[in-house]
């Protein structure tokens, strides 16, 4: 059985690790783009989460959601990997250009939405992690909270700094 | 919604074209699979070595494997734990590395020989500096690290063998991040390191004395510092230093919870089927009471590793009389 898009909960899911790859790689490499915000790093960071699924696939597959399971672990390799020296060495590319160029009307909207993708990478990685699982991955708060291993009010808390540092910084760069 | 997270969604939106192709992805992923059982398998010695490590299981399973079989497990007589201290002296050459086990990167960044003495009457592990310096049986000068890399395990097992005379009942790897969750598994550990580790090349530094090392500095307290005096050694020293330190944690207060929890972290690394045998069997054995590792190191500094002391060292290994050694060079002690 192929898994769907959206994760089973609370159901036993009997599909192979093959099954999952076929189905599941895609969004599972878009999620790690918006996680680390490079494409690189976001390879190597499902490549790694896919390895340990791999290694532990029945407890994936017992644990009824293979793709909340698979979700976690990346997230959680993410948090980890933000600690390293890796990470740092990326990030250097990843940095925001101090010179903002002066813009206007859709150039001006565009340069925006690219300041904000920058200003991403100056978030914690729980914060960050919170923010593209509630508005890319458009989960709820428990949902969240389980991918983060957290309360919910934890969630809650990372979401709303993590909007108001970005909210911050935009209205200073205007 | 506020416009902050309109504009969020749209950032979103508009970055998922940066996405690249899976099918790359997953041919670098099936290949690598390939590798990671290879190294599951590796890992496999890796959890005995730990184990072997935090005391609990020594008796038992290196007295098997020295006849080259698997781990048995012994039924305890009624109300009373069965443990076969292992008959002959067993040494295992343990190394410690921050690259992943079994892949090609992989270096030897921590290197100790643990002697277990026959009876299982006390543990040694005795540091052997990765830069430090030996002369080989051609006369050339080598050091540890040059030695040991190269046609793993033999090369590790004929390195031990030139330099100590003893050729060890097995090679066992450990990538440090093992070592990491062994410390989270007992709540971190006190160690006393001899001298200061400075902060450097981002790394975080350590005061001299005792303080209480937790998982998170693991890696800080273990990996390379380039260009301090005494890095190697010292990295060394305090690499003994740790693994001490958490043999005594997890004999300490409750010693079943401290190494059920070891245990837990390892059986994580062991095939699913096999976890409730190692559970089962650490156990039985943690109700026997726990031995208590000894660290020799060097703490010279170098070049020359136990230079002056090389001789009557590696001649205690082999005689099974390293505590003999060891209260006669009380400065090499780590306890």
């Amino acid at each position: 059985m192929i898994p769907g898009t959206d994760p089973v909960v609370g159901e036993e899911v009997a599909v192979t690790y093959e099954e999952f790859a076929d189905s599941r790689l895609p969004a599972l490499l878009r999620y790690a783009v918006m996680l680390t915000g490079d494409p690189n790093t976001a390879q190597d960071l499902v490549q790694e989460t896919m390895l340990r699924a791999q290694l532990h696939w029945g407890r994936v597959v017992r644990s009824g959601t293979p793709d909340g399971y698979v979700r976690k672990i990346l997230t959680n390799l993410f948090i980890d990997m933000r600690r390293g020296s890796w990470w740092r060495r990326v990030r250097l590319f990843a940095d925001p250009d101090p010179g903002v160029p002066a813009v206007t009307d859709h150039a001006h909207e565009s340069a925006e939405r690219d300041r904000i993708w920058h200003l991403l990478a100056g978030l914690s990685p729980r914060q960050r992690a919170a923010l593209v699982l509630r508005y890319y991955e458009d989960l709820p708060d428990q949902e969240i909270a389980d991918a983060l291993g957290c309360a919910v009010g934890t969630v809650r808390s990372a979401i709303s700094r993590g909007l108001e540092a970005l909210r911050t910084e935009v209205v200073e760069t205007r | 919604m506020t416009r902050i997270e309109e504009e969020l969604r749209a950032t979103f939106a508009r970055h998922e074209a940066i996405t690249p192709p899976t099918a790359p992805l997953r041919a670098r992923i099936d290949q690598a699979g390939v590798r990671a059982i290879r190294r599951r398998t590796q890992r496999r010695i890796v959890g005995v070595a730990l184990a072997v490590l935090v005391g609990a299981v020594t008796p038992v399973v290196l007295a098997d494997r020295r006849h080259g079989g698997q781990p048995v497990i012994t039924a305890p007589p009624a109300g009373k734990p069965a443990v076969t201290p292992p008959a002959d002296p067993v040494d295992l050459l343990l190394i410690g590395s921050v690259e992943p086990v079994g892949e090609p990167e992989q270096r030897a960044d921590t290197i100790a020989l643990l002697h277990i003495a026959a009876g299982g009457q006390s543990g040694w592990l005795v540091s052997l500096p990765s830069q430090g310096r030996y002369t080989s049986a051609g006369g050339a000068q080598r050091t540890v690290a040059d030695s040991i890399l190269g046609d793993m395990p033999k090369s590790a097992g004929r390195f031990m063998t030139e330099l100590t005379g003893v050729t060890p009942d097995d090679v066992v790897s450990a990538e440090f991040s093992t070592i990491r969750r062994a410390t989270a598994a007992v709540g971190g550990a006190e160690v006393c390191l001899d001298r200061a580790v400075p902060a450097v090349t981002g790394l975080k530094g350590f005061a001299a004395g005792c303080q209480q090392i937790e998982a998170g500095d693991v890696e800080a307290l273990l990996s390379p510092r380039s260009g301090v005096a005494d890095a190697t050694y010292g990295r060394d020293r305090n690499a003994v230093a740790l693994m001490r330190a958490l043999t005594v944690e997890a004999a300490r207060g409750e010693p079943r919870l401290g190494v059920q929890a070891m245990a837990d972290v390892l059986a994580g690394t062991q095939e699913e089927a096999e976890v409730s045998e190692w559970k089962e069997l650490v156990e039985k054995i943690t109700a026997t009471g726990i031995p208590v590792l000894s660290g020799i190191a060097d703490p010279s500094g170098g070049p020359e590793i136990y230079s002056g002391v090389a001789e009557s060292l590696y001649q205690a290994i082999q005689d099974d009389r390293l505590a003999e050694w060891a209260a006669g060079h009380p400065e090499y002690v780590i306890d």
